[in-house]
């Protein structure tokens, strides 16, 4: 029987942490609801649930890799959710490089987008060109 | 005898890339689920999908393969990650082994999902997974249970040490396999120049690993169709992978009990046949400081006629003297003593200079090419080998086209790759007749 993990959702909110299977995959310690803050200990073992989510306290050791709250809204910000590793930010501006326009002067979707951008999986103005 | 058109003409006519849509596609037919991640595995169903394959790629809810998490330093992202997370993206490193494929979301460890895993490996041809050894069996859904609802499902398993025995339970990477199967006693520099050995930074053990496993699933899709009609369980190890292209170092080991060594961007066989640096960067002035950097060379002329001729162009007629010979040419002490005279006659000249002095004596050379260069050859445009795509998630990109080159059933780069979950519709509704009301269902209980 396989006691899945991967989403932890918050007895307190009810907000759906997602837990990534990588670096969850063999750990031991503390996660956090991204929404209220509630820690939770949990123990994976080769990426299966042996233990928790029991209501705990003191600091989040790992946190969740996503988030969404009741209403399916993505909860974000530093502090809520671990970062996607490795997408540093440009050291002079702070910010990760946002392009609109590929080198050759072309739309390219290459900036964060919001919901109401979307049409499906794909950015609003990538289907509206294509439309046109 | 008819007139035929000119080999170069008939190979354009053939090969243009450009006209391949208009075409068959080889592969076109067989179904492959790809449970992949990193570059090991999805090399290998990309190679499928390149070839017209429907490859179905599989992934983790919301954020998907961990792939999709790494990128150059700070370079940007392609948006969305996945209609859930639109505000992140997917990094640079996912390019180039997840191309014409689509892509769903699953969380493996949920009964519903190994139920909608087992639906869908009865309706395909060919499984590819690349998790530690053991773990979809014991989620349910290793070769073991595919072959019970489909007997003649290929089943690919990809890992770094093999199923089996005491060493097989690690992670394994690209740059372990490489450590571990040899190439790093031997790729580097020597150890009178440093000696430190030098990984491969494009992932060399993973995409050969890929071509090995998709080589390996031909065959046994020849072996099916053509004679058993059965199903195949493959392994591929990546350290066996890197250790089958250790060429002449194992027979040399076994016969004399000698380690071959590093030798650096010099030749252990062929002298001279390596890589020269030349003193001057080929953009002068550029505020690039990338295009400050020196440029580099690979001049081959190890034939004796051709040494000659190399040693008249930089003014050393006394090394054509003393190492006429090839086999006092190719002694390691001897190459210490050429290629710094070389980089003595380059330290003035840009790569594209040293170029054309070669190329006018009739000596052959090719200066070391950075992307840009890559990017911008006509020869390589032409031929498809850099092109841009339409992209329809992501618009206009550049990215390298497939190197397959079949006349009649061509290859072809369709789109990049897709958000996490941007077919579970189409995948889920066709294959598996979920209703939109159940895929809603299926969401909201957190299984896709």
């Amino acid at each position: 029987m396989i006691n899945q993990g991967l989403v932890l959702t918050c007895a307190k909110c009810s907000t759906k942490n997602f837990l990534d299977p990588y670096p969850f995959w063999n750990f031991s310690g503390n996660t956090k609801c991204a929404s209220c803050d509630a820690i939770y200990a949990v123990k994976f073992a080769k990426g299966q649930l042996l233990s928790g989510p029991t209501a705990g306290s003191g600091k989040a050791d790992l946190l969740p890799g996503y988030a969404e709250d009741k209403s399916g809204a993505g909860v974000t910000g530093e502090g809520k959710i671990r970062p996607a590793p490795q997408s540093r930010p440009d050291p002079f501006t702070g910010q990760q490089k946002q392009v609109t326009k590929s080198l050759r002067g072309k739309p390219l979707s290459g900036s964060r987008l919001k919901k109401e951008d979307l049409v499906g999986s794909r950015a609003r103005f990538i289907v509206d060109l294509h439309k046109t | 005898m008819a007139t035929t058109p000119d080999f170069e003409t008939y190979c354009q006519q053939l090969f243009d890339y450009k006209s391949a849509s208009g075409k068959p596609e080889a592969l076109k037919g067989y179904r492959v689920l790809s449970c992949t991640q990193y570059i090991l595995g999805p090399s290998c169903a990309s190679y499928l999908a390149e070839l017209g394959a429907e490859v179905i790629k599989i992934e983790a809810p919301r954020r998907g393969e961990p792939m999709r998490h790494t990128t150059p330093f700070n370079e940007p992202l392609l948006y969305p990650l996945s209609r859930w997370v639109p505000e992140a993206g997917t990094g640079l490193g996912f390019f180039g082994a997840n191309p014409n494929e689509e892509f769903v979301s699953l969380d493996f460890h949920r009964p519903e999902a190994r139920q909608a895993m087992l639906e869908l490996a009865a309706k395909s041809d060919v499984m590819v997974q690349n998790y530690r050894p053991g773990t979809f069996d014991r989620w349910g859904i290793g070769y073991q249970h595919f072959s019970k609802v489909n007997p003649r499902l290929i089943y690919q398993w990809l890992g770094g040490f093999g199923g089996w025995g005491p060493g097989r339970v690690r992670a394994s990477y690209d740059i372990l396999g490489q450590a571990m199967g040899g190439a790093f006693g031997i790729t580097g520099e020597a150890a009178d120049r440093g000696g430190t050995p030098a990984k491969h930074t494009i992932w060399l053990a993973d995409y050969w690993g890929g071509m090995m496993a998709a080589v390996t699933i031909l065959a046994a899709l020849y072996w099916r169709d053509t004679v058993s009609g059965e199903g195949t369980f493959i392994e591929y190890s990546q350290v066996h992978g890197v250790t089958r292209m250790l060429e002449s170092a194992l027979p040399l080991y076994g016969r004399y009990g000698i380690r071959r060594e590093r030798w650096g961007n010099w030749d252990t066989e062929l002298s001279v046949h390596g890589i020269i640096q030349c003193g001057k960067s080929s953009y002068p002035g550029s505020p690039n400081p990338q295009e400050a950097e020196v440029g580099y060379i690979l001049v081959t002329a190890h034939t004796d006629e051709d040494f000659k001729k190399l040693c008249d162009v930089i003014g050393r007629k006394d090394l054509a003297a003393t190492y006429a010979k090839h086999d006092d040419r190719v002694k390691a002490e001897n190459q210490s003593i050429l290629y710094p005279a070389l980089e003595t006659w380059a330290k003035d000249k840009t790569k594209e200079d040293v170029a054309t002095l070669l190329d006018k004596a009739g000596i052959n050379n090719q200066p070391v090419w950075n992307a840009k260069e890559v990017s911008e050859n006509p020869h390589w445009k032409m031929r498809g080998a850099t092109q841009w795509i339409d992209d329809p998630s992501f618009g206009d990109l550049h990215h390298q086209g497939s190197a397959f080159k079949l006349s009649d059933t061509p290859p072809r780069i369709k789109w990049a790759f897709k958000p996490v979950g941007a077919d579970n519709e189409k995948v889920y509704g066709r294959l598996l007749g979920w209703s939109k009301s159940k895929l809603a269902k299926m969401e909201e209980a957190e299984v896709i």
